[in-house]
Formats: structure tokens, C-alpha cells, sequence
């Protein structure tokens, strides 16, 4: 081997310790390549909220993965499902978590790039096999890709102590604003757009795609709600909850699937939160905990 | 059970080969060293790219085409690994499949694989993987071969129990092969009732991977291999034998090629059998849903 073949191995290999390779080209992916535990006994697919949402050190009995992944949509979930279910022993749970706003932006089937390097390409809605050969070089060789600009940036400091109510409040107002925006609300009490009522009903149709696949499978489909702040909470009117969230998983019932609402669960207080949206981890092994209780594996 | 047979009659060898990634000259010696030990039964697919070397050895004609068993499969490309051809077929995303219907892709196929082996007819032609959404009208197409006489028999491999219920349903006609992969530490048993009560032949793949990779706990063969003075290779295929399938194994070793069909000569008791299978840990060699999503 030469020199140069040498040294760039060695910068390769610094480079995919990176937080840029880790936690911003190729956030969670390292999960799936490395994937080699068959017959897992439980599941979690989901986005962020979900990601952070369990934790299942706890239970080393269990064969068990977070399929999640920071942000996923509902078609995300339903592809890594079918590209990773073979992992799966016959009779697993599968947790299908919902966030508040799952409903209209689950459906969305423009997958980050990074999934080229976790699905197969017959996964990717619109794939461009251009653009997988990229995602595929940049996987291989980041050095040749890493931006220097990171060399002098800091990573984003995770805030360890707890959250004030203040902080909790303006980052839970901060939250909706973006949803908001993201989905081209005027206001929350405004009736569906055409485009979101289309998005919402899409959604349910992922959602039954998700749980006729596992029962087609023997798997067995729980959907869940994890817990948000009080803060967040509060940003939630009755009515924006039952459109939202009771609204779109009330289709499911014709399903026959369990579904753990535990968005106002008040067992988790704000010490149990990273910010308004997300379990830090403590409250994701609580959760974890209490899902696992509920749908009777640690029975 | 229906006896698969060559085309003139033969019964099918104990044992046959696999050749995954063989190619060219060297598929084409491969197989005739193969045919030449007593192996009749050579299992390819569009995909290995293998094809153009059995046609070598087929038009070499060191043996007669009627007395070997030439199996491929129908796969979703037939792609080098970095083409972009990779997921071509099959695939609800792609143009081809827009402006092509399934029958014309699986007819070329097969015309393809005809072609390349040099011969015209083929003995089996299976469906890769069951690929969700197409594998049932794959199924038709093949069953219309059949009828046809280029194909003798058709069959499925990689597939659930499900997915050939499937086929039944919608066509009346059961595979007559499943090729899976299949071994003492993932014995597939519910695989290999369902095949016995449907007349299919199973066909293992890898038989003797475990081995190679120590995933096998050998200390529990010692006794058997004494008693029948075989090797820990020799007794798995046994294994495979006795309980109905037609192992696909693969070297490109002479003296390995020769050993592994070396197994006539000796039958495992019932007792063995369980012996062996309990060994069962359902181990799954090939993560087939991220090769075939949605299998």
C-alpha cells in the first residue's frame, strides 16, 4: 500500500469519528450498517421524538433496537421496517411511535439522503442512483467530503440540568411556531388546508401500512404516543389534540391495534425532559419501562 | 411427492452444486469436474452471472444436456454490484417497469439465461425472492412457460410459507421447489413439514456456510463422524438428505467437490436426525429483507 493510500485510510478513519460524519451526514445510520442481531423481541421505528424517547439498557434480557431515527417520517418508519424486519423474531413487537404532528408530516416520502446508505435502493420513493453513489463515496472516503469549516466549529452542547418552567415554556412556543410554519398553518383552529387534509389522510394510510405489514408477519404492532412537557402540552387545545392526535389514530381502530396515549402522562415531569418535546435519559428509560409494563413483555 | 428428474429420466443427484460467483472458464471447468463426480443438478441464477459459463461447458458437451439438471433464477437485476442497474426490475419505481409489463421482462429473462446457457430448455426456473407486489405475476408468466415446454419445472426460492399460499391461491399451481437456506442451527422446521405436505423439493443453499464461518458447535458431531468415519461436511449434508432437501453446495476444491458427494453410502437414523436439529437455534445466515424489502 502506498503512502497516500496510508494516509488517507488513517483520515478516512478519523473522519467517521467526526460529529460531522456521526451526527450530521450520516445521523444514525451507524446503527443500521452495523445490524447483525436476529430474532430481536421488540422494536421501536419513529422519529426524533422516539429516538430519544427509548432506551432499553435496562432490559438486557431482551433482544431489542431503536429503529428510530433524527427525523423520520411515517413512510421513513414503514421502509425501515421493510428493509430490517428479516431481524425480527416471529411474534416481536414492533412500537409504531406517533408525534403531535405525525398526522402531517408522516406521509412525506422525500427521505434524507443518508438513507441511501441504510435502504435498499427499490426503498427509496425517488431515488437517483446518482445521488446514491455520492451518499456511497461520502460513506467510504469522507475525507474527501469533510467541510474544514467544522475543524472550527463547536459541537451543540446538550443542556444537562433540568429546564425551567420559563425555558420550557418559550422553547414549547418556539416549537409550534415551527410547526406551524412547516405545515403552512394560519392558526392551529383554522380547518385543514387541502394539501394537509391530503397529507392527514395519507398518513393513516402509511400507519395501516405499517400494521398490515407486521400482521402479515406475525410481528405484533403497538402505536404509541410518547409523553411531551407540560409546557407543550399546554400549547395543545382539546381541540387541536382531537384532530391531531385522537383524530388520526381513531381510524386505526378498525385495526384492532393497541394504541398508548401517553402524551399527558403526568408521571413524567419536566425532570424528565431535555426540552419541551424530547425525554432525556432518565425519562427514556421510564418510558421505556412503562410501555414495556403496559403491553405485558415484562409481565 | 413428485420425483424431479433430468430430462432423460435420471434421478436427481444426492447433492447439488452451488455456484454463486463462479464465472466464465472457470464456471464451465467447474461444472464439468462436477457432472464428471456425479453431480447432476446445477443451481445458478441471472444474477451470479454464472450462465455463460455453463453454456460453455453445455456446448463443450463432456456430457449429455439431458442427463444434467440446469436450474436458474429470475432475479430483480442482474447487476454488477456498482452499476446502476442494481433494483431495475421489479420495482414499482423505476421506468422500465412503467413501460414494460412483467410477463416481457420475466419471457426475456428467460430467453437470456436460454441463450447464455446454450441450451433450449430449462430444467427449473425459480423466482429469486418473493418481490413484493410482482412475484405473483412472475408466477404466471413462468406457469405459461411451462405450459410452453421451455421450462420443465418452476419454483420459488427464499419464499415463506405465506408467499406460496399465495401462489396457490391465485394460480393453482404449488412451486415444486423452495430453495432456502437451511442448516442444524436453523433447521426450518415449519419449511420442512409445509414442503413435505405440498410435494415441494427443498433446495438448501449455503449447507455448508456454518461450517465455514464456526457457527457450527462441532463437539456435537465427534461421535457421528467416527461412527460413519465422514467428515462434519459429509454428515450435514447427510443430514439435509435425510430429511428430503437436495443441498446446493459449493467448492471450488476437486477433492472437496468430490467429498461432498460422497454421501450415499450412509443414512442417518431418525434418532440422529433429531439429534442434529436440535441443535436448532433459528440462525439466518442472508438478512433476506434488506436484500428483497418487504419479503
Amino acid at each position: 500500500m502506498s503512502m497516500i493510500s496510508k494516509v488517507k485510510r488513517v483520515l478516512n478513519a478519523l473522519v467517521r469519528r467526526s460529529y460531522w460524519y456521526n451526527n450530521v451526514a450520516f445521523q444514525d445510520c451507524a446503527k443500521f450498517w452495523k445490524h447483525n442481531i436476529f430474532e430481536l423481541d421488540v422494536v421501536n421505528l419513529g422519529s426524533s421524538s422516539a429516538l430519544a424517547a427509548f432506551d432499553y439498557s435496562d432490559f438486557p434480557r431482551l433482544k431489542t433496537a431503536n429503529w428510530a431515527m433524527a427525523p423520520q417520517t411515517l413512510v421513513g418508519d414503514y421502509e425501515v421496517l421493510r428493509n430490517y424486519s428479516c431481524y425480527l423474531r416471529e411474534g416481536a413487537t414492533v412500537i409504531i411511535p406517533l408525534c403531535p404532528f405525525s398526522c402531517l408530516g408522516g406521509s412525506n416520502d422525500n427521505l434524507a439522503d443518508k438513507y441511501y446508505t441504510v435502504l435498499d435502493i427499490a426503498s427509496m420513493p425517488h431515488a437517483s442512483y446518482v445521488k446514491k453513489q455520492q451518499m456511497m463515496d461520502i460513506k467510504q472516503n469522507p475525507i474527501l467530503y469533510y467541510p474544514l469549516i467544522q475543524l472550527f466549529s463547536r459541537k451543540p452542547k446538550q443542556k444537562d440540568a433540568n429546564w425551567s418552567e420559563e425555558e420550557l415554556e418559550k422553547d414549547a412556543k418556539m416549537r409550534m411556531e415551527s410547526w406551524r410554519k412547516e405545515f403552512s398553518i394560519i392558526r392551529f383552529s383554522d380547518p385543514l388546508s387541502l394539501v394537509n387534509k391530503d397529507a392527514y389522510n395519507d398518513g393513516q394510510v402509511v400507519v395501516e401500512k405499517i400494521i398490515d405489514y407486521c400482521k402479515e408477519r406475525n410481528l405484533c404492532p403497538i402505536v404509541v404516543m410518547p409523553p411531551v412537557s407540560q409546557a407543550l402540552r399546554q400549547q395543545f387545545t382539546p381541540e387541536m389534540k382531537s384532530l391531531f392526535i385522537d383524530g388520526f389514530v381513531k381510524s386505526l381502530s378498525k385495526k384492532d391495534v393497541p394504541f398508548l396515549d401517553h402524551f399527558a402522562d403526568t408521571r413524567f415531569q419536566n425532570d424528565c425532559f431535555q426540552n419541551s418535546f424530547v425525554l432525556n435519559g432518565g425519562g427514556a428509560r421510564l418510558f421505556t419501562n412503562v410501555v414495556l409494563n403496559e403491553i405485558g413483555i415484562l409481565l | 411427492m413428485e420425483k424431479l428428474c433430468t430430462a432423460s429420466g435420471k434421478p436427481l443427484s444426492l447433492v447439488g452444486l452451488g455456484t454463486f460467483l463462479f464465472q466464465g472458464e472457470e464456471m464451465a471447468k467447474n461444472m464439468e469436474l462436477a457432472v464428471a463426480l456425479g453431480y447432476n443438478v446445477i443451481d445458478t441464477a441471472d444474477d451470479y452471472h454464472g450462465e455463460t459459463g455453463i453454456g460453455i461447458a453445455v456446448k463443450r458437451a463432456s456430457f449429455k444436456r439431458e442427463d444434467v439438471f440446469l436450474q436458474t433464477k429470475i432475479s430483480n437485476n442482474t447487476a454488477y454490484a456498482d452499476e446502476p442497474l442494481a433494483g431495475k426490475f421489479f420495482n414499482h419505481y423505476t421506468p422500465v417497469m412503467r413501460r414494460h409489463t412483467v410477463d416481457e421482462i420475466v419471457r426475456e429473462k428467460v430467453e437470456t439465461s436460454l441463450r447464455e446457457m446454450q441450451t433450449d430448455y430449462l430444467d427449473s426456473v425459480l423466482i429469486h425472492y418473493p418481490y413484493p407486489d410482482f412475484y405473483e405475476e412472475i408466477w404466471n408468466t413462468l406457469v405459461e412457460l411451462k405450459k410452453e415446454g421451455v421450462i420443465r419445472y418452476i419454483g420459488c426460492s427464499n419464499f415463506h410459507i405465506r408467499h406460496i399460499e399465495k401462489l396457490k391461491v391465485s394460480s393453482g399451481v404449488v412451486p415444486s421447489i423452495n430453495e432456502i437456506y437451511m442448516s442444524p442451527i436453523g433447521t426450518k422446521e415449519e419449511d420442512v413439514k409445509y414442503a413435505a405436505e405440498n410435494s415441494i423439493l427443498l433446495m438448501t443453499y449455503s449447507p455448508l456456510m456454518d461450517i465455514a464461518i464456526n457457527k457450527i458447535p462441532q463437539e456435537h458431531f465427534a461421535g457421528l463422524m467416527q461412527k460413519y468415519n465422514k467428515s462434519l461436511a459429509q454428515i450435514i449434508l447427510r443430514w439435509n438428505v435425510d430429511r428430503g432437501s437436495i443441498p446446493l453446495a459449493k467448492s471450488k476444491n476437486p477433492q472437496r467437490l468430490a467429498d461432498n458427494i460422497k454421501i450415499g453410502d450412509f443414512q442417518l437414523t431418525a434418532e440422529e436426525i433429531s439429534y442434529i436439529s436440535s441443535l436448532n437455534r433459528n440462525n439466518q445466515i442472508l438478512p433476506e429483507s434488506k436484500i428483497c424489502p418487504g419479503v
